[in-house]
């Protein structure tokens, strides 16, 4: 009673309402810890250089981020995010992620300007969020064939609401580049795309599709330029004309290249669902054509939610070169060099196929964190790398399976 | 057995409670333009899913103290979600740029003080607490 009457005071003392800050600040982060029962390969989430092998790693799915909002009146706002992952070099150096203008036009259209994340994929918007993710982390099966996180440029958003659907558009365009590797860069020129989704309330469906050309630059390019020079000059003897054409085929100047998304979110009584299908295209073997799919299905009970997500990738371009007769006129310098080309050039073509199996559960431990325990199962087949990194020869001889063990503590602020 | 009859007895008695004291009223200012709303479009708004108030402009949430009872009645019979789930669902639009949270009230007084203020502000207070203040868009039993 005392209490109440307590509170009904304080409430009465509340002040009347003053101008509220028009900044906003709120941050986000996971803790994650992986292990696998190999020590053939590497495991990281994408083009990390850092990850787990029987060795206990925090490196694939370690992250953190912090934001601030700012509200301007009810027609500009602006956001501006901070982001660090371990990225290709074994770097945490924070990324500025976002920052841009929005202007809210009225109608339903939006328009933002500037750094904003880009919307390859269906959860691509939140996809470092992992306290928004029912999985311990987006299938990397899909979800690591573009690591580009965030595009400079703008998109114009519409909303539009029918009875109690929802439909939600995007036209997206601008230029944006990522870090491969050591001081290499891979840039995307003239991006435009679109998506659309349709919001039922349980069930959300989405399509998106974009375009752009490829480059690539940096030091770390200097052996591919260099077997890429190679092939041409040798590719203009005579009887050698593929090695030519091996080489327009691997270059990355100035190739378009496409991505396309469908998927379906459910959220249903108990069940929360999630698949999606992916297919990356490009004009380079050296960027290969991949298709991806996964499909994730949980049941909550309480403040539990165990689930399973099935997954595969199959890459789709060649995955290796074989080397042209070499006429026995030519010089032996030209025959012994062939090989060797062919040989560099099947270091470079890639086969990153895999299927996975994964259960775990998602623990909704307190009010605004949550703990997720995850075992995969992923088969190699032979000839592939799969999402392995650092594997002696470049790819598995045989097919392999290998089980990685994660666990997670997600938070947001 | 007769303790477990008691006990089922106490324990629907405490039920009974509970839904009486949960009916929910969402509410604006009365003299908002603001016009009847469904369990769904109440949904979406308080989900970030839609912005727009049917008849008003863009509406400026208010939510009661985390961990009220009537925050947790609310979301359950009008979204179907437990406050972590709402979490998650705000998470994923704050961390895209794509909205804000609900402002925190201090309680049901607050609120109907704040709907007064601004015609666009909506808010849901405990049904017992409607008066001439507040005009009501959706009860929720």
């Amino acid at each position: 009673m005392l209490a109440l009457s307590l509170t009904a005071a304080a409430e009465d003392a509340t002040p009347a309402p003053q101008t509220p800050s028009i900044f906003s600040f709120s941050g986000f982060g996971t803790i994650g810890v992986v292990q696998t029962n190999t020590d053939a390969g590497v495991y990281t989430t994408g083009t990390q250089y850092y990850g787990a092998t029987k060795s206990a790693d925090f490196g694939p799915d370690t992250k953190m981020g912090a934001q601030v909002d700012a509200k301007f009146n009810d027609m500009f706002s602006a956001t501006v995010q901070v982001f660090s992952k371990q990225n290709a070099v074994g770097s945490y150096a924070p990324d500025i992620e976002w920052a841009f203008v929005k202007a809210k036009l009225g109608d339903g259209f939006d328009i933002r300007l500037g750094r904003i994340g880009a919307p390859f994929f269906m959860t691509s918007d939140f996809r470092n969020v992992g306290y928004t993710n029912t999985t311990v982390r987006t299938p990397v099966d899909v979800y690591a064939a573009v690591p580009v996180r965030y595009f400079d440029g703008g998109d114009v958003l519409y909303q539009h609401s029918f009875g109690d659907t929802i439909l939600n558009a995007q036209l997206w365009g601008g230029s944006s580049s990522t870090l491969v590797g050591q001081d290499t860069t891979i840039w995307l020129h003239n991006i435009i795309g679109v998506n659309v989704s349709l919001d039922t309330g349980p069930v959300v469906f989405r399509i998106g599709r974009m375009q752009t050309r490829l480059n690539a630059d940096g030091s770390g390019l200097a052996a591919f330029d260099g077997l890429l020079s190679s092939l041409s000059a040798i590719g203009a003897a005579p009887g050698l004309g593929s090695l030519g054409d091996l080489s327009s085929a691997l270059s990355l100047d100035d190739k378009f290249a496409t991505f396309t998304g469908i998927g379906a979110t459910l959220d249903v009584g108990h069940w929360v669902g999630s698949a999606e299908i992916t297919k990356r295209q490009t004009e380079s073997w050296y960027v290969s054509d991949t298709r991806g799919w996964y499909a994730t299905l949980g049941y909550r009970v309480s403040t539990f939610t165990p689930y399973v997500s099935l997954s595969g990738r199959n890459t789709d371009s060649p995955t290796s070169a074989t080397a042209p007769a070499v006429p026995s006129y030519l010089p032996p310098q030209i025959q012994g060099a062939v090989p060797v080309l062919i040989g560099a050039v099947n270091g470079l073509l890639g086969d990153e196929s895999e299927k996975t199996v994964a259960i775990g559960t998602r623990w909704d431990a307190g009010k605004n964190y949550d703990v997720k325990a995850e075992i995969q199962r992923i088969s190699v087949p032979a000839g592939s790398s799969g999402a392995f990194s650092q594997i002696a020869g470049g790819r598995f001889a045989s097919d392999t399976d290998v089980t990685v063990f994660s666990l997670c503590l997600d938070f947001v602020f | 057995m007769k303790h477990l009859v008691k006990v089922l007895i106490f324990c629907a008695a405490m039920v009974g409670a509970q839904s009486s004291f949960a009916q929910v009223a969402v509410v604006v200012g009365a003299k908002s333009d603001a016009t009847a709303m469904t369990v769904d479009q109440v949904s979406a708004l308080f989900l970030g899913k839609s912005e727009k108030l049917p008849g008003g402009g863009t509406a400026v949430l208010l939510d009661q103290p985390s961990g009220s009872a009537i925050r947790t009645t609310f979301y359950d019979k009008v979204t179907g979600k437990n406050e972590s789930q709402v979490k998650s669902a705000w998470s994923r639009l704050v961390f895209s740029g794509k909205g804000t949270p609900p402002k925190e009230a201090s309680g049901s007084a607050d609120i109907k003080k704040q709907v007064a203020a601004n015609p666009n502000t909506i808010g849901y207070i405990e049904k017992s607490a409607v008066d001439s203040s507040v005009k009501v868009l959706l009860s929720v039993d």
